[in-house]
């Protein structure tokens, strides 16, 4: 009887455990958020700072060589989509895909849905635009795949070279360069602002040719 | 007369260890200690032991001569760039006693805008007049002290009387794009100025003495170290460590070997790289120019 008694307890003990965890878990949201480009310790740990300017955040954690960020959130304080973009943007980096998953089970995603495209107007081209690190590519692929009619862009940080496949009815060339010159980054024919070159992280400051 | 010549012939031998430098010398491999799961980013030393700083473990490394770990110490919220010595005692938290204070570690705690100063295994925190933003670098001299201030893009110096402000943000000489290490030497303080791209040099009233490695296509000058004769800047984008003379001339590049080198120590006569991504030490040991 004694035995019974004590293995009903333990039963006890860990269904109240488990149902505790499972409304702590229940209690936040999760956030996902692709950062590329964290190769340095003091950009990854200063992603981390920001953050924690948001009270009542939990389990932080950054992969810098994938730049994988995620992060839990109480649920009750409904941290919006935007709110965490800005944050990282505010931090001096360009966030990619982010998903949230709330406590309740809904997933929201900052992916952009584009239309169809025929794989007979592909046209595959090289450009070259001006960028230093592994930042600079985040911000100009992110800039160049979410545009409508891009089926695929990719900038080497060493050659500099963007090759970008369009459906050339849906966009052209010149709307790429402007696409990459409203992130900051200067081709041979467009220029980016001053402003906006001026607002890029530190180490993407690249040395400017144009005029 | 027996003595005299075994004491010649010990003299002959002692001399002909020590390195001639007159030729000229260059810094080679010698070897690697993996780490097994430290992330390496501040390197420094007490004579006896070598201290790292494990930013994304929250802990200090201690290792032996060899580079084999002894202890470690937890509880540092991302700390950076270390250093070690007796450092300023009036700044000190009042529960130090100011006779006691000498072989202190001391560790920029880049999460909460802090410099801990470790004695034995008591820690506190240095009393700062102005609030700091992600301090990556400390350096100790005697009784001054600075901090490389990372989000305030200047560097906080105290003389030993009282604390100056060197720099602000920009690009010209004598201003900061994110400072990330510091070093006092006897007359000056020599800054890794990370996004500029170089090391800058100051005298110890705060004016811009010159600048080094802006010629060098670097990318991400993380780490200075500065010894006698040479000055070393890690180049962590281009996995390199420059080498320059006091002159501000550069002498040598290390290229082999280096994956994203946060820091650089000379310890006994070697030069110790912090291998960040890798969890390495990385050895090279100084040979006459083939």
């Amino acid at each position: 009887m004694k035995n019974i008694t004590i293995i009903m307890s333990m039963v006890i003990g860990l269904m109240t455990l488990n149902s505790a965890n499972a409304q702590s878990k229940n209690s936040m949201d999760q956030f996902e958020i692709q950062v590329d480009g964290l190769g340095c310790p003091f950009c990854a740990y200063g992603l981390e700072k920001k953050f924690k300017e948001f009270k009542g955040i939990k389990k932080v954690a950054i992969d810098i060589e994938t730049g994988d960020f995620s992060f839990l959130y109480p649920a009750e304080k409904a941290l919006e989509m935007q709110t965490v973009l800005k944050q990282v943007e505010k931090a001096g980096y360009t966030p990619n895909i982010a998903v949230i998953t709330r406590a309740d089970g809904s997933v929201e995603t900052n992916a952009v849905v584009k239309d169809a495209m025929a794989t007979s107007n592909l046209t595959t081209t090289d450009i070259y635009v001006y960028g230093k690190c592994g930042m600079c590519k985040a911000r100009i692929e992110k800039a160049v795949n979410n545009m409508n009619g891009v089926a695929n862009a990719a900038w080497d940080v060493k050659t500099k070279q963007l090759t970008v496949s369009f459906d050339s009815e849906i966009t052209s060339l010149s709307n790429v360069e402007k696409a990459v010159t409203a992130v900051g980054h200067d081709t041979k024919n467009e220029k980016a602002s001053t402003a906006t070159y001026d607002n890029l992280p530190a180490c993407c400051l690249y040395k400017r040719d144009l005029k | 007369m027996r003595r005299i010549i075994a004491l010649l012939t010990l003299l002959g031998f002692v001399t002909s260890c020590q390195p001639d430098k007159s030729t000229p010398q260059e810094w080679t491999y010698n070897r690697t200690i993996a780490l097994n799961g430290v992330n390496p980013i501040g390197i420094t030393s007490d004579g006896d032991r070598i201290y790292l700083s494990d930013g994304d473990h929250n802990r200090i490394m201690i290792l032996d001569k060899t580079g084999a770990p002894q202890d470690s110490i937890e509880g540092f919220e991302r700390p950076m760039h270390i250093d070690h010595g007796a450092g300023m005692t009036g700044g000190l938290s009042v529960s130090m006693s100011s006779t006691t204070s000498k072989n202190l570690l001391y560790i920029p705690e880049y999460g909460t805008d802090s410099i801990a100063v470790l004695q034995g295994t008591n820690k506190y925190y240095l009393s700062i007049p102005d609030s700091l933003d992600a301090p990556g670098g400390v350096s100790v001299f005697e009784d001054e002290i600075a901090i490389a201030d990372f989000y305030n893009n200047r560097v906080l110096f105290y003389n030993g009387e009282q604390w100056l402000n060197i720099g602000k943000k920009g690009s010209e000489l004598g201003d900061f794009n994110y400072p990330t290490d510091v070093q006092i030497t006897e007359n000056n303080i020599y800054v890794a100025d990370a996004y500029n791209n170089r090391g800058q040099i100051f005298d110890k009233g705060g004016n811009v003495l010159g600048q080094l490695g802006q010629e060098e296509n670097m990318n991400a000058a993380t780490g200075i170290h500065v010894t006698s004769d040479e000055i070393f800047l890690t180049d962590f984008e281009n996995d390199r460590i420059l080498i320059f003379n006091k002159e501000l001339q550069l002498k040598q590049i290390i290229d082999s070997n280096i994956h994203k080198p946060t820091d650089v120590y000379l310890f006994e006569g070697q030069l110790w790289v912090t291998n960040y991504q890798k969890g390495e030490l990385v050895i090279y040991k100084q040979e006459a120019i083939k």
